[in-house]
Parts: C-alpha cells; sequence; structure tokens
C-alpha cells in the first residue's frame, strides 16, 4: 500500500447511482466518498439505507436484480466494475468481511489450504521478503493462533468460535489489502467475541495497515476505530447528526391510525433508551395470567435440553425468556406454540387448557398463540410476495372473504409502519428490519392473543429494533396483545414486565439471576 | 456416533432389507401368473405326470417350507435349480454377472465424469443459460424410456450408418471385451440416462452451496471459474455426489435388463427377462435376489464413502 505511485485517495467514489435493474427508485443516489491510506471510515444508517451495497461496490459486487447506473468507483485507482478491474480489486487491493466472519469460511476445506490460497492469491512478495509459508505463520501468530501443522489440517467446525473469527481475519488481510471492508462484523457475535474482534481491528489500525471501511451499528466499536463518521439515509451520504453514533429511531410515517398514536416514551437522549415498559393495565396480581406454562420438559434426541420451565404472561403484558445462547430459549419458544415435541408440562390459555401438541390444538388455539421466528430470511418463503404472505393467514386462519382479507392486509403494514408499495415483493427484495417486520404482521394477521417473539430484534440496527419493541409496546395497549420476548439483549429484555432467566434449560431462581449479554448495543 | 457402530448398524439394516426384499421376490413368484408345471411337463401332459412333475419341483408342498428351504439355501450359496435345462441358478448368475458388471462399470466410468462436471457448470451460475441449457436437456433425456433412447441411438449410429452392430452377440467361449465394439450402443444408452439422473442430483446440490456466505466470501476474495467450483464447491458436494451416483448406479446394474434385451446382449438382466418368459421361478428368484444384494451393497458403500468424504462426519481425519 506505500508502494510508488500512492494515488491521493485510496477510494474515490463520484456520484454513484445504483438501483433495481427492472427499474425503479434507485438504491444509492449518487454519494460521493474520499478515502485516504490509514483512514478509517465508519458508514452507520437503517436497515435498508444502501450501506452493505455502497461497500460492496467497492469490490464490483452487486447482489443479484441491482445494475449500476452511473457514476464511477476507482480503488487504488482501478475501477471495480470492469471485468479486469474486479478481479485485481478482489485479489490484493480490496478486501472484505462479513456479518458473523467465521461464515466465510468454507466447512469443506481445511484451514491450511485456506490460508495458503489467500497467500497465494496475494500480489506478488517483495524480492527477499518472507515466503508464504513464513507469512501465514506470521499472521496467525499476530492473532494468537497456534500455527503447527495440526492446527493447519483442521477443518473450520473443529475449531472454537473465536479462533475461526480470527482465521477469517487472517485470512482477509493476509494479503494485505490496501482497503479493509467490513460490513456489520460484530452483529452476529456475541459480546465476548464482538470485543476480541474490536481489538484485533483496532490493533490491525494502529499498525497503519491501509484504510478501513466498516459499515456498523455497533458504537463501541465505532468509536474504538472510526477516524470519521457518515450516515447513510435513502441511498445519500449525510454528514452525522448531533447524536453522531446513535441512530435515532425513525420518524414514524404519519398516516397511522390515530389509535395507535398514544404518547410513548420519548426518545433519550442518546437513543439507547430501553423502551419504556408500559405499566399492565391493572394491577398485574388482580388478573388471572393470559398464558401460563408449568413443568415444561423438552430436549433433542435422548437429550433433555429444558427442564422444569414455567412462565406466566399477564393480559397486555410482556414477558421475557432471558439465558445465553444454548440455554434452551427458542426450545421454549416452539414448545409455546406447539412447533416442538414436549415431553411434560401444561399450557393454559385464557383458563383453557392447551394441547402442547400442534396437531392435537384446535384452530382458534393455534391463531391465539403465534410465533416471530428469530431468522427472517429462513421464515419467509423466498417465492411468496408480501400480499400472499399476508392473505394465507386472514383467508386461511381466519376465514375472511377476499375483499376484507385485503383491506385488511393494508391495515396490518400500516400497524408496522411499512408502506404499501412493498405489497408485490419478494423477501429478497427487502431489507432486514423490512422483512422482519413483514414476518411481525404475518404473525399478527392470525389475531394472536399471545405472540412469542424470537430474538426478532438481534439482526436489527438500534433504531429498527427500537422501533419494533415500540410498536410491540403499543400493540399491547392498543390491542391487549400479550408478548413472550425472548432475547439476550439487556436493553430488550427492559421492555418486560416479567423475566425469566434460563440456565443450560433450567430456570434460574429470580434474584441470583446473572446478565447475560450486557449492555452492548 | 463412533464409526465402527455406524459400520455394523448399517450393515445390520442392510440385511434385515435384504431378508424383506427375498420375502417380496418370493411372494412376487408366486403370484407370478401361468403355471410352471405346465411350461415343464408340456401342454399335452396327463394329469399323473402333471402330479409328477409338481412333485419332484417340490410344488406340493406349502409356500412357508419352500421359501425357508429357499432361503437358506441361498445363504449356503445354493440358489436352486432352474427348471429348463436343468441348470444350477449360480452357474447362470457366474456365467452371466461379469458380462453385465462390465455394462454397469463402463457406463459409470462415462457417467461420473460427465454428471459431475455438467452438474457443476449448471449449478454455479443457476439460472444462467448453462444452467437452462444442461436442466432442459437432462430432463429430456431423463423424462425418455430407455428402449426408446435405446431404439434411437440403434437408428442414428448401428441401423443407418452402419458404424456399430446392431446386436450385441458375444464370440462363443469369449469375453464381451474381445469384441469391444458390440459393448458401445449398450454402455451408451445406460450412460445417457445415468447422466441425466446424476447430473440433476448434483446441479441441485451446487447450487445450494453456490449461495452460501461462504461462497460468496470466495468470490469476493477474487476465487472464480474452475478454482471456485473444484476447490471451493465440490469438496461440499462431493458427499451428496456420491450418494446420488450410488442411487445411479443400483439403477444401472438392474436398468439392464431393458438394454441388454434390446441389445441382445448376454447378461444378467437378459437371462432374467427370458426366465420370466419360461416361468423358470427358482431362476428368475435367484436372479432378482442377486440383484438386490448389489443394488443394496452399492448403496452401503456410497453411504460409507459419503461419510468419509464429509469432515464434518468425523469420519475423515
Amino acid at each position: 500500500m506505500r508502494e510508488p505511485p500512492a494515488p491521493a485517495a485510496v477510494v474515490e467514489i463520484d456520484r454513484l447511482v445504483v438501483g433495481p435493474a427492472a427499474g425503479g427508485p434507485p438504491v444509492l443516489d449518487g454519494p460521493g466518498l474520499r478515502l485516504h491510506t490509514g483512514e478509517t471510515l465508519a458508514l452507520y444508517g437503517r436497515s435498508g439505507s444502501g450501506k452493505t451495497t455502497l461497500a460492496l461496490s467497492l469490490l464490483g459486487h452487486l447482489r443479484p436484480g441491482l445494475a449500476l447506473r452511473s457514476g464511477t468507483v476507482r480503488v487504488g485507482g482501478i475501477d471495480p466494475f470492469t471485468t479486469a478491474g474486479r478481479s485485481r480489486v478482489r485479489t490484493g487491493v480490496v478486501s472484505f468481511l462479513g456479518q458473523d466472519p467465521a461464515a466465510a469460511l468454507n466447512p469443506g476445506r481445511r484451514l491450511g489450504g485456506l490460508l495458503r490460497e489467500a497467500a497465494r492469491r496475494s500480489r506478488p512478495a517483495a524480492p527477499g521478503g518472507p515466503g508464504t509459508r513464513e507469512r501465514i505463520e506470521r499472521a496467525l501468530a499476530e492473532v494468537d493462533l497456534p500455527t503447527d501443522r495440526a492446527f493447519l489440517r483442521r477443518y473450520p467446525h473443529e475449531i472454537s468460535g473465536g479462533q475461526a473469527q480470527r482465521a477469517a481475519l487472517v485470512i482477509a488481510t493476509l494479503r494485505d489489502p490496501v482497503l479493509l471492508v467490513l460490513d456489520e462484523p460484530t452483529s452476529g457475535l456475541d459480546r465476548r467475541l464482538a470485543d476480541e474482534l474490536c481489538a484485533l481491528l483496532g490493533a490491525r489500525r494502529r499498525a497503519g495497515s491501509g484504510a478501513m471501511l466498516l459499515v456498523s451499528h455497533d458504537r463501541e466499536l465505532i468509536g474504538a476505530l472510526a477516524d470519521r463518521t457518515l450516515r447513510v439515509a435513502d441511498g445519500r451520504l449525510l454528514p452525522p447528526g448531533e447524536d453522531t453514533a446513535a441512530p435515532r429511531p425513525a420518524p414514524r410515517p404519519p398516516a397511522r391510525p390515530a389509535a395507535l398514536v398514544l404518547p410513548s416514551a420519548p426518545p433519550g437522549p442518546s437513543g439507547s433508551r430501553p423502551p419504556a415498559p408500559p405499566a399492565p393495565p391493572g394491577p398485574s396480581g388482580s388478573r388471572p395470567p393470559v398464558l401460563e406454562l408449568t413443568g415444561l420438559r423438552a430436549g433433542h434426541g435422548r437429550r433433555i435440553t429444558v427442564a422444569g420451565v414455567s412462565l406466566t404472561v399477564a393480559p397486555g403484558g410482556c414477558t421475557a425468556l432471558a439465558g445465553a445462547s444454548g440455554a434452551g430459549k427458542s426450545t421454549v419458544a416452539h414448545c409455546l406454540v406447539g412447533l416442538h415435541p414436549a415431553l411434560a408440562g401444561r399450557l393454559t390459555l385464557e383458563g383453557r387448557e392447551v394441547p402442547l401438541d400442534l396437531r392435537r390444538r384446535s384452530p382458534r388455539d393455534r391463531r391465539a398463540l403465534q410465533l416471530v421466528a428469530q431468522d427472517s430470511v429462513d421464515a419467509l418463503n423466498p417465492r411468496e410476495p408480501v400480499r400472499r404472505t399476508l392473505l394465507r393467514p386472514l383467508t386461511g386462519l381466519r376465514g375472511m372473504a377476499p375483499e376484507e382479507a385485503a383491506s385488511r392486509v393494508h391495515t396490518l403494514l400500516e400497524q408496522v409502519c411499512l408502506p404499501a408499495r412493498l405489497l408485490d415483493r419478494l423477501p429478497h427484495q427487502l431489507s432486514g428490519g423490512e422483512r422482519q417486520r413483514v414476518n411481525l404482521a404475518r404473525a399478527l394477521a392470525a389475531g394472536p392473543r399471545v405472540l412469542v417473539c424470537d430474538e426478532v430484534t438481534s439482526a436489527l440496527d438500534t433504531a429498527t429494533r427500537d422501533a419494533i419493541l415500540d410498536l410491540l409496546a403499543e400493540l399491547r395497549r392498543t390491542e391487549g396483545l400479550s408478548v413472550v420476548l425472548i432475547s439476550h439483549d439487556a436493553r430488550v429484555r427492559a421492555a418486560a414486565d416479567r423475566v425469566v432467566v434460563l440456565d443450560a434449560g433450567r430456570p434460574v431462581p429470580s434474584g441470583d439471576a446473572p446478565a447475560p449479554g450486557g449492555g452492548r448495543v | 456416533m463412533n464409526r465402527w457402530a455406524f459400520w455394523l448398524r448399517r450393515l445390520v439394516a442392510g440385511a434385515v432389507a435384504l431378508v424383506a426384499l427375498s420375502l417380496l421376490i418370493f411372494g412376487a413368484t408366486e403370484l407370478l401368473p401361468g403355471d410352471a408345471v405346465s411350461a415343464v411337463a408340456g401342454p399335452t401332459a396327463t394329469e399323473e405326470e402333471r402330479a409328477a412333475v409338481r412333485e419332484r419341483l417340490g410344488l406340493d408342498r406349502d409356500a412357508a417350507t419352500r421359501y425357508l428351504e429357499w432361503a437358506g439355501g441361498a445363504l449356503r450359496g445354493d440358489l436352486g435349480t432352474g427348471y429348463l435345462g436343468a441348470r444350477p441358478v449360480t452357474e447362470v448368475v457366474g456365467a452371466r454377472l461379469p458380462h453385465s458388471l462390465l455394462l454397469a462399470a463402463l457406463a459409470l466410468a462415462v457417467t461420473v465424469p460427465v454428471a459431475v462436471v455438467a452438474g457443476l457448470a449448471a449449478g454455479m451460475r443457476a439460472g444462467g443459460p448453462v444452467d437452462h441449457a444442461v436442466s432442459a436437456g437432462t430432463l429430456l433425456v431423463a423424462g425418455l424410456p430407455e428402449f426408446v433412447l435405446a431404439t434411437l441411438l440403434l437408428w442414428a449410429l448401428a441401423a443407418g450408418p452402419g458404424l456399430l452392430p446392431q446386436v450385441s452377440m458375444v464370440p462363443l467361449g469369449g469375453s464381451p471385451l474381445d469384441a469391444p465394439e458390440i459393448l458401445v450402443l449398450p454402455v451408451a444408452t445406460l450412460a445417457v440416462s445415468g447422466i441425466a439422473v446424476a447430473t440433476r442430483l448434483i446441479r441441485a446440490r451446487t447450487a445450494d452451496i453456490a449461495a452460501t456466505p461462504y461462497i460468496e466470501a470466495a468470490r469476493l476474495r477474487g476465487v472464480t471459474g474452475p478454482r471456485l467450483a473444484l476447490r471451493h464447491v465440490l469438496p461440499n458436494a462431493l458427499g451428496p455426489a456420491v450418494q446420488a451416483l450410488g442411487m445411479v448406479t443400483g439403477a444401472l446394474v438392474g436398468g439392464a435388463v431393458v438394454v441388454e434385451t434390446v441389445f441382445g446382449y448376454p447378461g444378467i438382466g437378459r437371462e432374467l427377462q427370458e426366465a420370466v418368459a419360461y416361468r423358470d421361478v427358482p431362476l428368475v428368484q435367484g436372479i432378482a435376489l442377486v440383484l438386490c444384494a448389489i443394488a443394496l451393497a452399492v448403496l452401503l458403500l456410497t453411504d460409507l464413502l459419503a461419510r468419509a468424504l464429509d469432515p464434518r462426519s468425523g469420519g475423515a481425519r
């Protein structure tokens, strides 16, 4: 990167316009950007604002369905949108590290093979410089990974999550790139791994190795690494607002039903406020719980993963289910909606006993308990447009007439603050936040009494997360909806009026409950 | 699961499946229309002669006794004696099976490389022009009955231009390898239909893998073309591909019935077809049992191979 005819700027983006190949509003609407050697620029913005598209344009990569309309991109003087330029840029100039870095490791290849390939494909080493093997060993040692043969012969599933993440970082940086592009590198990681990655990237930055472009909503990461921060909104780059690293919740569309505009807690100064827990209507002890689960026992195969779990949900209340990953939270959620076979336990809904097996539940009981799954990509049918996704529960489960259902679809979209123009999109044409809202709207379409939300906010940025939590709070107030909220995020759990903490499938007595997840945003 | 426990379980499961299949085969031949007694004794036989034949063939005893006798003999390597010509069934199988196995092995040798290359090429860019061409072509061929395919090839290569013999006669006392040209058409027919099925299975798996984050990451590292397909996609597609090819191999051995009959090739498939035509029950039973055992053995082997090829199963270390 410090080689002679060094261009003035590592990255030059000029009036870049990228939009759907089929036509429609652009995803990137003419942003311009310059990034100098040794500089670290952070980009943040709501999901769907075009951050990832901008980051991937530096590698000449456009997601399927998108097309370059106008504008130029130069990285180290090379245009990545030409065939030759793309190959040069990707094999030595720009490296990319995406969400959950370890997912970039091919499960069918040994670490040594992956490392050697990355080293070989880099620009020719300076004469007299270290050989491939030495460079790999040095790079591994830098991040405290073993360098012995036995380690290099391992497959990615045979090393720990932290090691896999460091190995992915080594693979991305082995060629000593001029620019390292990081797209939400910490969003899929728990706090310990996120801190570790942050420290490694900080060390790299201090070593002065090239420029970095960081796309993230992780305030700690931005604070620790960025020289400069820019906000992305509607495909444009804007100077950061007064609340630099903490995007505010999105402004609500004005066209919401009046009944839903209730005074909600005003956003805190930093935007990181815990969503206000609304007072349950009436003292919580005075009314019987809407949902009561006692003595749940379930397992995978012969292994018992959940035992003795009980929880109650007050009418209009919110019960949080917390615990470290692998504690059995999702198993409990799936048992509640009847998708996971329970070995023992009793479930009552509004005083009636409900079978734990979905097949023995009446249509009414099925409607009453709805799941919003963790991963909105997997939860939505990739070939089904939003309209049909929402119509099915309306006409099927609730037996609505087609006209009534069609108008109800619009109400549902308004409830989750989505514009009606998304109705004919397919899931992959939506941003992560939009997809999760569709996922939520589908569950609401069934007219549930209790909504079981499994980590619904974990893949979302702060602003979208807060908007979703506000929405849930409003539904509780206005519709009397009860919510079971599963999350490892302490701020999300703050929305709940009851908290059940699981540890290795057993409930932790309240009082000595640990605080898993911590306060990281 | 421990590797040896896995092997043992598969072996036991295979043995159970073979017993179930032997019951099915025996039951099916019991239900076979026509009467072996009439076939053996001839149409002009008197009632006494027919009774004598029935007794000689052991057909006067009940089905359970005969099944146990047959299955017990099979375990000792004795599949009984055919009604016609009184040839021991094992001898017939021993003489004909190698010819069929040769056919299947040659067809497999053609199928594997072609199916892997075509499947990878189509799956790497799902929805692209190569994918469309390969998918349409394999769909067309996979939907074509084998005898139609064989007839088309015969017409195109043998009947008109006379490049190849129309009937695959093996020289007396020799092996098919003495006249390699007779193998071309049967092998081509078997391979083409095998390629169609295997390519579709491999293409589907490749398309799934090509869409994973680790393949996108490799693309963003500048890995492209054959290297991406062979070094990054193929290691993950290998296990499923082997299983797909295992299914095809089973079909190649069994599917030889049609092809061998069309081309008059003296393999076990043609022998089976003739045995059915002559109501030679012991021969039908014996050949069917051997073919089932071969198919089961191939499936067992491919399961073990697929497991060994998948690093996540803990098999390959």
